[in-house]
């Protein structure tokens, strides 16, 4: 009986892995709902936004200054990282520490290039004012529901460009606006002229008097969209706020996405960088292939994920 | 390294039919079902070859198919967000257009 006991324990128990690589997969599945709720809310918004409207669409790549060659790049840094990853985890399975050692900081340096990247397309969203609750949603054909439905959005907008206008004329002129008079302005730049002469639409005009009174209404914010857009697209110099119909709504999913993503790649990184220090010290070893082979399950999984960002937001 | 090149492969494959949309060659439809296509085969050789997939699977089914069934699930439950959002009168003319009276 004791002996049958005995037995019964010293039995094979529970499944073909080790902890570790169950536990990081139990991770992961928590991981790809959170990603498919971000992704699937992402196609569920834009789906609902109509193809054929001539005005009313999902914005473009080229509107917010998305490269798709810069995507495409970044994918290429993330499937090498990847392959670099497997080729860590097989030559410290044959005891290569060396070269498992200089294939993890390669996929820590190629991870820090796939960041660098991002970072230098989020600073092309700041420099171009594309940037969630800042972006006008109202240009001229919109219809008149669109219009009041975003009339308290579309003033902000007016007094945000008001803003942005006013500082280029003042840096130019040298003085406060109120102060500033056309003589101020001679010899100014043709952007700078044509902020000036759109700062005067925007407040309106009463000309005469009695019969001969005229008056000019200002700038609806739909028609303020449409001149700053115009302004943008002959001096893409100046610092002002576009109009992108759902620009809002792509900048909140964009950074969503893509924000959340890239705190994941700099949590691989970071234990990748771990492994890899460890590595330069000496101290690496056969007994860390384990280790190695769960992170770099994770790794893959944020390629993955990146697998599908790119195309849903650079691509289609 | 061979899945590798086949990944590299796809990306371009991607590229490319984005840029016939871009030139008409293609629908949008069409280019979108391709381009999905084409992410799902890449997850697919990440996941069963890089993520050794193919050889755990039977010790990880049961951890991945009810998340793959959760994952279509709340898609489905997302649907009809997308479906009442959208109100729009092509008929209706924009306040911007409508031309402005003298003296008002």
């Amino acid at each position: 009986m004791t002996d049958a006991s005995h037995k019964l324990e010293r039995t094979p128990m529970g499944l073909p892995l080790s902890n570790g690589k169950l536990a990081m997969w139990l991770f992961l599945v928590t991981e790809i709902m959170f990603f498919t709720g971000l992704i699937g809310t992402y196609l569920i918004v834009r789906a609902s936004v109509p193809s054929t409207h001539p005005v009313i669409r999902w914005p473009t790549p080229q509107e917010v200054h998305l490269e798709e060659w810069i995507g495409a790049f970044n994918t290429f840094v993330l499937i090498l990282s990847s392959l670099t990853v497997v080729l860590a985890h097989y030559a410290i399975g044959i005891g290569q520490v060396g070269k498992a050692t200089r294939y993890l900081g390669l996929t820590v340096l190629l991870g820090l290039v796939f960041l660098g990247v991002k970072a230098y397309e989020y600073q092309a969203k700041f420099a171009h004012d594309i940037l969630p609750g800042r972006i006008g949603e109202l240009l001229p054909g919109m219809g008149v529901q669109r219009e009041r439905q975003f009339h308290a959005v579309g003033m902000q907008y007016v007094e945000r460009v008001r803003g942005q206008l006013t500082a280029q004329v003042e840096k130019t002129a040298g003085k406060n606006l109120k102060e500033v008079t056309d003589p101020d302005l001679q010899g100014a730049s043709e952007a700078t002229l044509k902020c000036y002469a759109l700062l005067k639409e925007l407040t309106g005009e009463l000309k005469g008097e009695g019969e001969n009174k005229t008056y000019t209404p200002p700038l609806t914010p739909a028609q303020l969209g449409a001149r700053v857009n115009d302004l943008l697209h002959d001096h893409p110099e100046l610092h002002l706020t576009p109009t992108i119909p759902y620009g809002n709504m792509w900048a909140s999913c964009y950074f969503a996405m893509t924000g959340f993503h890239a705190l994941h790649v700099l949590g691989g990184i970071i234990v990748l960088s771990l492994f890899w220090l460890i590595g330069m010290f000496g101290g690496l070893g056969t007994h860390h292939a384990g280790a190695i082979e769960v992170t770099g399950i994770y790794w893959h999984f944020v390629d993955i994920v990146w697998i599908f960002l790119f195309p849903l937001l650079y691509l289609v | 390294m061979t899945v590798a090149v086949l990944l590299a492969i796809c990306t371009v494959a991607s590229f490319v039919v984005n840029v016939l949309v871009r030139g008409t060659s293609l629908t949008a439809m069409t280019g979108f079902l391709i381009i999905l296509g084409v992410a799902v085969v890449k997850a697919l050789l990440v996941a069963l070859v890089f993520m050794h997939l193919s050889w755990d699977w039977r010790s990880l089914y049961f951890v991945l198919v009810p998340t793959g069934i959760l994952a279509a699930t709340l898609m489905v439950a997302l649907l009809p967000d997308g479906v009442i959002d959208f109100v729009q009168d092509a008929d209706e003319v924009a306040v911007s257009e409508l031309p402005a009276k003298p003296g008002r």
